[in-house]
């Protein structure tokens, strides 16, 4: 199992500094949740993860074990098992998640050898009724005129049929209602349970109650003001942020 | 020449065609048009005095009428530069043991007596100007199918050729293209399905074009009587060389009461190709008429299936895509003119321009005054996934009633970043991500075709776009 290592990272959007000095470290298995107001940097420090073309990295690295992902392009990341499950989440029009798991499982090195497009359909539809996905979502065009509750579910039907070692989910509590968060927070674990490191990133501390958190980190100002375990949570639950980032 | 597409397993190693064959033929004419010229081809067909006639006529129209500008610039078409009719056969051959090894294994190579022997109901094969291997299975013929090349047509049912060859539907004097095409028309197919007979497996004519600077002019005529249904696909080829070819079919398409058509092509021509056709169907009570195109490659083509809903409850169905690439220019559509009550048209329009590349949605909807309960649906997509391509929407509609419903929908789209950086997300690469997200925008058009066309037309738009973007 790998680790992944952010080593004093500085990022900058079109010119703009966003991230300023991140360190964090995720082994396998953990799961690592990052909060913060908005406009803290945390997607920022999801998108650079992957690569995202809008994000240039100026100083520092990450590493998820043998491969420098801070130099690699989003595909490449993705196929060394490093996905993420974003916020807002593209419709594809033509395109079913069936079609776009499909085309993608093919390029994974541990599907070199004796991939069965028909079971592996069969394993999409079973992933499926777990997350309480309805048939026809499979075949429809991906997330669209999909409800937000949707959208985040198949991002979770699809880190959970990949090869996934290391997935950042970010605010994947927005749009959903209790039962579907419960559905959701139950497939992250059985992903924490495989091995994979998790990196959610939150705004609430809600989908903590039913995803363990080993670390939790807040961030304001595009660095960590402080880390913890939940119970660090729990306390921005009751007393919020101010306490943290009071300049 | 330059023609291609769509065999099921296409031999071409790229788009625009493939590798040239030495050319071959028994008699070849001079470069050039002339009363002379069109006298020598109704000659070497040893044709009847009507034919003749009809082609004289039409040439004189040729001379008459002027070169269309309303649309694309054809002012790179030299009309004497180009060499007209072609003969490379004696006969035609009723099996593959018959015809000659290098025809035979062209075909043999883009898979077509494979397909045969797989899934169509009869098969034409047609080598630069003429068809040289027909045949239709035992079955239809003996219901009364017939299914030939249009010169045996002119030999064999004269009097059906007669009635309907550019009489009703298109006729020779709407432009200088149809004109050309009546003094110079060579080959192409003669489908006659009588009534109430249901062919429920398609026909396909294969075109392979070879010849250099060469026309073609192919004429396909389709009767489906009362009741009767067909689905006919037209599969071609070409190699790469071209100088200024030119392709001016003309397709004629008559569905009787309570009849349906499906007219299927996908044409895939090398770049330096004038695609200018003329293609239409006369629908009558309850009938159905449904086009589907897939038009790559070309220098320019100008292509507007027509429907003409004449009696009452007739349907057309129209689904096109077009891509257009670096230097081309697609000038392509649809025209329905609702002529009766409660008749209806739906057209999708699809697009892709890329490169620089023009492409033009130019469409004609007619609701003439009395059509009552008449529905029409006009839905044009496009796709551009860069900021120097070009794409237009040109929808004439003329409505003389007011008991329609009309609908006309026209989006654009572009790749966006993020649509591409989440596929890529999912182990995709660029170009991947690209091929999906175009594959996805044509699944409608893909849907309608047999499955190895659907798979062809993916596998060549995806070559076709290859390094053109990122």
């Amino acid at each position: 199992m790998s680790t992944l290592f952010i080593k004093k990272l500085h990022v900058e959007i079109g010119g703009k500094h966003i991230l300023n000095g991140i360190d964090l470290s995720v082994k396998g298995g953990e799961t690592c949740v990052l909060m913060g107001p908005n406009g803290s940097g945390k997607s920022t420090l999801g998108h650079t993860i992957l690569a995202h073309p809008a994000v240039s990295i100026t100083k520092g690295s990450i590493t998820f074990g043998t491969h420098k992902l801070s130099n690699m392009k989003t595909d490449e990341i993705a196929r060394a098992g490093v996905m993420p499950a974003l916020q807002h989440p593209q419709a594809v029009s033509g395109v079913s998640v069936v079609n776009l798991l499909t085309a993608a499982a093919r390029k994974f090195p541990e599907n070199k050898k004796g991939f069965s497009p028909a079971r592996f359909r069969e394993e999409i539809k079973a992933a499926a009724k777990t997350l309480r996905i309805a048939p026809e979502f499979l075949s429809r065009s991906l997330n669209e005129g999909f409800s937000g509750g949707e959208k985040k579910k198949m991002e979770i039907l699809q880190l959970s049929l990949l090869p996934a070692k290391c997935v950042v989910i970010d605010e994947i509590d927005s749009g959903l209602d209790i039962d579907a968060l419960k559905l959701v927070a139950r497939e992250i674990m059985k992903l924490r349970k495989r091995g994979v490191s998790v990196v959610a990133i939150t705004h609430y501390s809600r989908i903590l109650r039913w995803i363990k958190a080993d670390r939790v980190h807040i961030m304001h100002g595009g660095k960590i003001v402080k880390s913890g375990t939940s119970a660090l949570a729990k306390d921005i639950e009751k007393n919020g942020y101010g306490a943290y980032i009071a300049a | 020449m330059a023609k291609t597409t769509i065999a099921p397993i296409a031999e071409h190693g790229r788009t625009g065609g493939s590798t040239a064959l030495p050319e071959r033929f028994i008699y070849r004419a001079k470069p050039g048009i002339s009363r002379e010229v069109v006298e020598t081809i109704s000659r070497m067909k040893n044709e009847p005095g009507w034919m003749r006639e009809f082609r004289l006529n039409a040439y004189e129209e040729f001379v008459r009428l002027p070169v269309p500008t309303w649309g694309p610039d054809l002012s790179g078409l030299d009309f004497q530069a180009i060499t007209y009719y072609q003969k490379t056969e004696e006969r035609r051959y009723k099996s593959w043991k018959e015809v000659p090894a290098d025809i035979k294994n062209t075909f043999e190579k883009i898979g077509v007596p494979q397909a045969e022997r797989a899934f169509l109901a009869g098969v034409i094969g047609q080598y630069e100007s003429e068809g040289f291997y027909q045949k239709l299975r035992g079955k239809w013929e003996e219901k009364g199918v017939i299914f030939c090349d249009t010169d045996t047509a002119v030999q064999k049912y004269p009097e059906m050729v007669k009635k309907y060859f550019m009489t009703e539907c298109i006729h020779a004097s709407e432009h200088k293209l149809a004109a050309l095409h009546g003094a110079v028309w060579s080959g192409g197919t003669f489908l006659y399905v009588p009534a109430g007979v249901h062919i429920d497996m398609p026909l396909q004519t294969y075109f392979r074009m070879n010849a250099r600077a060469s026309g073609q002019f192919e004429h396909t005529l389709i009767i489906v009587e009362e009741g009767a249904s067909v689905q006919y696909i037209e599969g071609c080829t070409a190699p790469l060389y071209h100088n200024n070819s030119l392709h001016a079919a003309v397709v004629e398409i008559f569905v009787k009461k309570g009849a349906r058509s499906r007219y299927t092509t996908i044409q895939n021509w090398s770049k330096d190709v004038y695609n200018l056709n003329t293609k239409r169907a006369i629908v009558e009570e309850d009938g159905i008429q449904e086009w589907v195109g897939g038009s790559l490659g070309s220098k320019v083509t100008m292509l507007y299936p027509c429907t003409v809903l004449k009696g009452r409850g007739s349907r057309a169905e129209h689904l096109n895509i077009a891509v257009a690439g670096p230097g081309q220019h697609k000038d392509t559509g649809a025209k329905v003119m609702h002529l009766a009550p409660d008749t209806s048209s739906n057209i999708v329009s699809k697009s892709i321009s890329f490169g620089g590349g023009i492409s033009t949605y130019r469409g004609l909807l007619k609701i003439v005054k009395g059509a009552k309960g008449s529905r029409s649906h006009v839905q044009c997509d496009a796709l551009m996934p860069d900021n120097i391509s070009q794409s237009n929407t040109i929808p004439y509609i003329k409505v003389n009633e007011e008991d329609v419903t009309l609908g006309h929908e026209a989006k654009v789209g572009r790749i966006s970043e993020d649509l591409v950086f989440y596929l890529m997300s999912r182990g995709l690469t660029e170009q991947e991500a690209i091929n999906l997200v175009v594959q996805g925008f044509m699944e409608p058009i893909a849907k309608s075709l047999p499955l190895e066309y659907a798979v062809e037309l993916n596998r060549l738009i995806s070559m076709e776009m290859e390094g053109s973007l990122g």
